[in-house]
């Protein structure tokens, strides 16, 4: 691990240079919220925003993804694309979902086309100073703070970033644009304190949302499952899939083909699915096993907190809080965790 | 032989037969596979035999429910395309008042020269194989189901929201611009035009199975919108879905 520091009034200079030589992505300003994409400009990067509307893992497992070319003679040749890329900017809610998603897309039968665009890509990391909402459940999971996940992370100093460089990747992106940093410090224990001091300013910012332990969580759900609480749900929730869409850890997708015009050769393409969706449980026999919204949004937040962390080992929510701002109808996992707590006995 | 395909239209602003007639570049190949009979907008001539029926607009005379049952008896396939073949669409305003007001205010003293019904979908009157949604319909649907028909692949009704896409494209929700939209209850397959380009979604692919109207009328009052307003939201494409219900629900869920 090596400590850089790096002025802030040097990093337009390093993202111009970065930009020369990689395809860069990270948050930009789209009206008064920030959307993760492709960057352009050195200036269109903001590294003070709060949280983008999509996340920064669909870089990886992007929406309406063509993976199969057919032919008419019946040949087929699987898509993949593995440019180098670097995210500049990642939250550290968002680094847990992107390694999240790296688990899941590489257990067997691995998913190619994720892991071609993830393999070569740079992660830089940014900390959060200050909540990005009051909707976020990241302190209570933890997830504010990252130990892995990421090659480099910014940590804000002022007037200046201390950039920690964790993995190859990370020296390799540092070294090669060393000229923009200035050698910090060979002391990993300044460093410490510098990380535990910054800690101790978000411990005094960041506040718990959830009434219990998170670690009581998946027991409490499970107590919950016949609860009337999942048709109050039910009742207001609209089925839309916005929740599904923006979440950093929503993996689900449907596979469609489409055939060229000339009715010959075509290809196969994938699109982000929502299991809000009254057909998602749809099999095809045409039975429905979630015919009920109720029963589709205890899906939903069982799925996060009950099934991942017993055939996993680790909960599929990263506590981001974007589904709890995307759902015009009110519905937040904050007041259902809570729900769930004040009914167990 | 090729199959042959006619295009016919309704009540209508025949807006869905220029949106095939705007598919520049694909018309061609199109014509490769298929070939067209009858198409008001771009052909004179009327054929009487064919394969796959377009059918576009809403029924609201006499005359039409006779046309359109002749059209069923001599197509393989018909496809109802548009807000007003599949859900009566803009049209359906119409049957909100006496059928007599209606006429008098459009035909004035030559009223009774011209017969009218309350609106019926395409489906109310004949068997539809396939239901294209939209005001208009987007070419990309149009091309889809043309493909799939000619191909025999089975059509699927969409089934995600207009959100699902609009979230999809990253768009700004228009909740948190303080304006309203429809879109969460609404079909999905525009990829969500409106919202994409700063308007709240109005209905026009119709409701999505099983719409959850009470929580979307608690969502919009929760945004201030009075009874008319939301009334007018549900209404202005899905007036005939809603017609015996809308008002009280409303009543029970606005306060
Ligand atoms: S949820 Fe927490 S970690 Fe994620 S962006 Fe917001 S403040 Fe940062
Ligand atoms: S479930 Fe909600 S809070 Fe959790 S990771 Fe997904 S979007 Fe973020
Ligand atoms: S965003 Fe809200 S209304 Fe839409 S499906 Fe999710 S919980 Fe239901
Ligand atoms: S603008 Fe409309 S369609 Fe888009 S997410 Fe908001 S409610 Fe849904
Ligand atoms: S966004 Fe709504 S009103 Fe606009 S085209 Fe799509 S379905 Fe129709």
């Amino acid at each position: 691990m090596k400590i850089y520091f790096l002025p802030k009034d040097k990093v337009k200079l390093l993202v111009e240079s970065v930009l020369d030589e990689f395809q860069v992505f990270g948050a930009k300003a789209k009206e008064m919220k920030f959307e993760f994409g492709k960057i352009d400009t050195a200036a269109e990067l903001r590294l003070d925003y709060n949280t983008t509307i999509l996340p920064p893992v669909k870089t990886f497992f992007p929406n309406d993804e063509k993976i199969l070319e057919f032919k008419p003679n019946g040949q087929t040749t699987s898509v993949h694309e593995n440019s180098k890329k670097v995210l500049f900017g990642v939250h550290p809610c968002d680094i847990h979902a992107i390694e999240m998603m790296d688990n899941i897309f590489s257990t067997p039968p691995e998913d190619k086309h994720y892991l071609e665009r993830r393999k070569d890509s740079i992660i830089i990391g940014i900390n959060c100073n200050t909540p990005c909402s009051d909707k976020i459940l990241c302190y209570d999971k933890g997830t504010y703070k990252a130990d892995s996940g990421f090659d480099l992370m910014f940590w804000d100093n002022g007037e200046s970033y201390l950039v920690e460089v964790v993995t190859s990747l990370g020296n390799f992106l540092a070294s090669k644009f060393s000229y923009f940093f200035n050698f910090f410090t060979e002391y990993s224990g300044d460093f410490h304190e510098f990380k535990s001091e910054y800690h101790k300013r978000q411990d005094f910012v960041f506040e718990k949302k959830l009434t219990r332990k998170i670690s009581e969580l998946p027991e409490a759900m499970r107590q919950s499952y016949e609860s009337e609480l999942w048709h109050e749900v039910g009742a207001k929730c609209l089925s839309c899939g916005s929740c599904n869409i923006v979440c950093p850890t929503c993996y689900c997708f449907d596979v469609k083909d489409v055939v060229d015009i000339d009715l010959a050769g075509g290809h196969r393409c994938r699109n982000w699915d929502s299991c809000q969706n009254l057909d998602f449980a749809c099999v095809g026999s045409g039975e429905n096993f979630r015919e009920k919204s109720s029963q589709r949004n205890r899906h939903r937040v069982f799925k996060k907190e009950v099934y991942l962390p017993q055939n996993k080992g680790y909960s599929g929510c990263v506590g981001c809080g974007r589904c709890n701002t995307a759902c015009i109808a009110g519905i937040s996992l904050i007041d259902i965790y809570n729900n769930v707590f004040s009914e167990e006995v | 032989m090729k199959p042959k395909l006619a295009m016919f239209s309704f009540t209508s602003c025949e807006g869905c037969q220029l949106q095939i007639l705007n598919l520049e570049d694909e018309l061609l190949s199109i014509l490769n596979a298929v070939e067209i009979v009858n198409f008001r907008e771009a052909i004179d001539e009327k054929a009487q035999d064919y394969d796959i029926a377009f059918v576009e607009g809403s029924i609201t005379t006499p005359e039409e429910i006779e046309e359109v049952k002749d059209i069923r008896s001599k197509a393989k396939l018909v496809v109802a395309i548009g807000a007003c073949a599949c859900l009566g669409g803009v049209n359906a305003m119409k049957n909100f008042f006496p059928l007599d007001f209606v006429r008098n205010e459009v035909y004035k003293e030559k009223a009774s020269c011209f017969p009218t019904l309350p609106v019926q979908r395409v489906g109310d009157v004949i068997k539809v194989d396939y239901e294209m949604h939209g005001c208009p319909i987007t070419k990309k649907e149009f091309l889809h189901v043309t493909k799939s028909l000619l191909l025999g692949i089975p059509l699927k009704q969409i089934h995600y929201s207009i959100c699902t896409e609009c979230k999809t494209a990253g768009n700004v929700c228009l909740f948190d611009k303080g304006e309203t939209c429809i879109g969460a209850i609404t079909r999905g397959g525009c990829d969500a035009i409106c919202p994409t380009f700063g308007d709240g979604c109005e209905g026009c692919r119709g409701f999505v199975d099983e719409p959850n109207f009470e929580g979307m009328i608690q969502v919009l009052a929760d945004r201030g919108l009075t009874k008319p307003e939301i009334k007018n939201k549900f209404t202005y494409f899905n007036g005939l879905d809603v017609i015996e219900t809308i008002n009280d629900k409303i009543e029970e869920f606005v306060k």
